[in-house]
C-alpha cells in the first residue's frame, strides 16, 4: 500500500460536474460528471470510487465554487463596527440578492464605506457537500474559484487606484474592481466581445474621474483586446497573459500552507457543519445503539444482582431473629439484634461472674468458723463478743488466769491470723478481761496493699 | 435533524451511563449490607451460645437491687426456718448502694439485729441466708453476749447484729 501523499486536493465544483486536481504544478485535472436528483449516498458512492481512483487519500481539500452557483453585490455599510456582527451583514446582504438569508451562506470583503457580499444558496451545493464528505473528503475551505484565482492575479496590479481586471473563464468574462487590492465588485459577463465592451462603455460613461486607474485584461483574445481598447476612452488598458490555471493553484497552494488567508471563506454556518464522519455515520450509529444496550444490559445485572444481595440480607436478617429467639423466646426482636445480644451477653456475664471481675466479698459466717475452731478446748473462758468483718476479727474474751489470753492469741497464730497483743484487764477475783485483736494473713497484706495505694 | 439526532444519541449515552453508575452502586451498596448482615448473624450465633451456656450458670449478683419487701420477706423465712420468733428480729436497717472500687460492682449492704438469739439458731438463720436465691452474704457480723447469765434450764443467748450484703451488676456510665 503506497505511503499518503502530503499533498493537498483542489476540487473546483460546477452544478453536474467536479474538476479534482491535486494542487501542484502541472498535475492533471480528472472530470467526474454526475447525474443530477442523485441521493447523496449514491452521489457520495461515485465520487469515493472515482477520487481513488485518481489517488486521493484524505487530504485537505479546497472546494472552489464554479461563478455561476455564486452570487456577489457590493453593499454599503455604516461603519467598520456594524461589519463585525456577521449575522446582521447577511440581512443587509439579502436586500440585494434574491434569496433570503435563511437559505444562503455568505461571506464579506469589507471596506471603510462598503463591502462586497459574496452568497451561496445552500440548498444548491449541499447535497454535494454532503456527497464528498460522504466520501470522506476533508473538506478544508470552500471559496469561489474566480476570487482564489484574483487572490494571485490581484497583487500585480497597482493598489492604489480602483482598477478593473477580466478574464475568461470557460464561458463568461469575470469582472472585478479591485480597491487597495481586494476585489469590492464583482459581476460575470457572457464570453462575448459585445457583453464586455458594453460593459466597458458603461464603465466609462459613469466613471468619475481619477475612479478608476485602469482595466487589465488577463489572456485577451486580439479582437477582445482591440475592441476595448476602441472603446475604453482615457482610462489606461493593459493586458497580460497568465497562465490562469497556475495562478488559482498557486493561490490554493498558499491557503492550504497557511501563507495567506483566502478572501472569502463560505465554510461556515449551515456549510460549515463539516462531518468528518458522515461515511461512517450508519456505523456509528449502529455502534451507539450497541454501546446504549450494552450500557442497559450491564446496568440491569448489576440491578439484578443488587436485588440478590438484598434478598440475602433480609434471609440473614430473619437468621438473626431466629438465633435471638432462641435465647429469648417470646420476646420481640429489636432492630439491632447484635448489640442486644452483646448487651443481654455483657449482663448475664456480670450476673454470672463470668467475666472474672465480679469482686469476692469476704464472708464472716466462714470467718467466725475460721476464728472459733482453733480456740482451745481444754481451757475455761467466756467470749463475751465477737465483731467480724472483712477478714479481721475482734474478741473480747473473760480468762481465769494471767496468761490464758496468750494462749488464745496463739491458737489464733497457728490458725494463720496475725495478732496484735492484747490488752488485759483484771476484773479482780473473776479473771481477766481481754480483747484481741487479729487479721487473716493473706488478707491483711492484700489490705495493706490497698492502703498504699 | 442532525442535531436532534446527535442529541438524542447522547441523551441516551447519558442516560444509560447514570442506570449502570446507579446500577453499580446498588450493588455495591446491597452487597455491603448483605456482608455485614452475614458478620451479624455469625456473630449473634456467637453470642447467643455463650448467653446459652451461661444462662445455666448460678447467679451471683442481680441487675437491680432488692426492694425492702424482697429482703424482709428472705429475712422473715430464714428466720422462721431457723426457728427464731419474729420478735427476736429487732431492725432491718437497709443501707446506701455503694460501688465496689472500680469495679461494675455496687453492693447493697443491709443490717439486721437480732436479739435474744441462741448461736445454733444465729448460724441456721446466716446459713438459711446464704442458701437463699437472694445472692446474700453475710459480710459483717457483731455477737454480743447478754450481760447477765442465762438462768440454768435456759439456753445461752447472743445479741447479733448482722450485715447482709447483695450484689448489684451495674456497668459504670461514663
Amino acid at each position: 500500500m503506497p505511503a499518503m501523499s502530503k499533498k493537498s486536493w483542489l476540487i473546483i465544483c460546477s452544478p453536474d460536474r467536479l474538476h479534482v486536481t491535486p494542487i501542484e504544478a502541472n498535475a492533471a485535472t480528472e472530470e467526474i460528471v454526475f447525474p443530477a436528483e442523485q441521493s447523496a449516498e449514491t452521489l457520495g458512492e461515485l465520487f469515493a470510487h472515482r477520487l481513488r481512483e485518481i489517488g486521493y487519500r484524505g487530504q485537505p481539500t479546497i472546494i472552489a465554487l464554479d461563478s455561476h452557483i455564486c452570487l456577489a453585490a457590493t453593499m454599503p455599510h455604516s461603519g467598520k463596527r456594524s461589519t463585525r456582527n456577521h449575522q446582521a451583514m447577511s440581512f443587509a446582504l439579502e436586500e440585494f440578492l434574491p434569496l433570503p438569508a435563511e437559505e444562503t451562506v455568505c461571506d464579506f470583503v469589507v471596506f471603510n464605506n462598503d463591502a462586497l457580499g459574496v452568497a451561496l444558496e445552500v440548498n444548491a451545493i449541499k447535497p454535494i457537500l454532503d456527497a464528498l464528505e460522504n466520501a470522506a473528503v476533508k473538506i478544508s475551505s470552500i471559496t469561489p474559484l474566480a476570487v482564489l484565482t484574483l487572490q494571485q492575479l490581484a497583487p500585480a496590479e497597482n493598489r492604489r487606484q480602483g482598477r478593473i481586471i477580466v478574464w475568461e473563464n470557460n464561458d463568461q468574462f469575470e469582472w472585478f474592481l479591485l480597491k487597495e487590492g481586494q476585489p469590492a465588485l464583482w459581476k460575470t459577463l457572457p464570453a462575448t466581445e459585445d457583453a464586455l465592451v458594453r460593459e466597458i462603455k458603461m464603465l466609462v460613461d459613469s466613471a468619475t474621474p481619477g475612479g478608476i486607474g485602469g482595466i487589465t485584461l488577463v489572456n485577451p483574445t486580439p479582437s477582445v483586446s482591440f475592441a476595448a481598447k476602441e472603446v475604453v476612452g482615457e482610462i489606461p488598458i493593459t493586458t497580460r497573459t497568465e497562465n490562469v490555471q497556475q495562478a488559482t493553484m498557486s493561490a490554493a497552494s498558499d491557503i492550504v500552507q497557511g501563507k495567506r488567508t483566502q478572501w472569502i471563506e463560505l465554510c461556515r454556518d449551515q456549510l460549515g457543519e463539516y462531518d468528518p464522519y458522515r461515511a461512517l455515520r450508519n456505523r456509528l450509529r449502529l455502534c451507539a445503539v450497541a454501546v446504549v444496550c450494552l450500557l442497559f444490559c450491564t446496568a440491569a445485572a448489576f440491578w439484578i444482582r443488587a436485588e440478590r444481595y438484598a434478598d440475602l440480607a433480609v434471609q440473614y436478617k430473619k437468621q438473626q431473629e431466629a438465633a435471638f429467639h432462641e435465647v429469648f423466646p417470646g420476646q420481640q426482636a429489636p432492630s439491632g439484634i447484635c448489640k442486644r445480644l452483646e448487651s443481654e451477653l455483657k449482663k448475664i456475664s456480670g450476673v454470672t461472674g463470668a467475666t472474672g471481675a465480679m469482686p469476692q466479698i469476704p464472708s464472716a459466717t466462714l470467718l467466725l468458723r475460721e476464728v472459733i475452731a482453733p480456740l482451745p478446748q481444754d481451757m475455761r473462758y467466756r467470749i463475751t463478743e465477737i465483731d467480724l468483718s472483712e477478714d479481721r476479727v475482734s474478741i473480747n474474751a473473760e480468762v481465769r488466769h494471767y496468761g490464758d489470753d496468750d494462749k488464745l492469741v496463739k491458737a489464733l497464730r497457728d490458725a494463720g491470723f496475725e495478732v496484735e497483743p492484747p490488752s488485759t484487764e483484771q476484773l479482780g477475783s473473776k479473771g481477766f478481761s481481754t480483747m484481741i485483736n487479729a487479721t487473716r494473713i493473706s488478707k491483711k497484706k492484700d489490705l495493706e496493699g490497698k492502703k498504699v495505694k | 435533524m442532525k442535531f436532534n439526532s446527535n442529541f438524542l444519541t447522547a441523551v441516551l449515552l447519558v442516560t444509560a451511563a447514570s442506570v449502570l453508575v446507579c446500577g453499580v452502586w446498588r450493588d455495591y451498596h446491597c452487597c455491603s449490607l448483605a456482608d455485614k448482615a452475614a458478620q451479624n448473624l455469625q456473630q449473634c450465633r456467637q453470642i447467643a451460645e455463650q448467653i446459652q451456656k451461661l444462662q445455666s450458670a448460678p447467679v451471683q449478683a442481680s441487675v437491680d437491687g432488692k426492694t425492702m419487701n424482697t429482703l424482709s420477706t428472705t429475712i422473715s423465712k430464714a428466720a422462721e426456718v431457723a426457728e427464731i420468733p419474729e420478735s427476736a428480729i429487732k431492725r432491718k436497717d437497709p443501707q446506701a448502694l455503694r460501688r465496689i472500687g472500680k469495679t461494675s460492682y455496687l453492693e447493697q449492704p443491709t443490717q439486721v439485729k437480732l436479739d435474744k438469739v441462741t448461736l445454733e439458731a444465729l448460724v441456721a438463720f446466716l446459713c438459711e441466708i446464704a442458701y437463699s436465691e437472694d445472692n446474700l452474704k453475710t459480710t459483717s457480723l457483731r455477737l454480743s453476749a447478754p450481760r447477765s447469765k442465762p438462768k440454768k434450764d435456759e439456753p445461752e443467748t447472743w445479741s447479733a447484729e448482722v450485715i447482709l450484703t447483695h450484689l448489684i451488676f451495674s456497668v459504670e456510665s461514663p
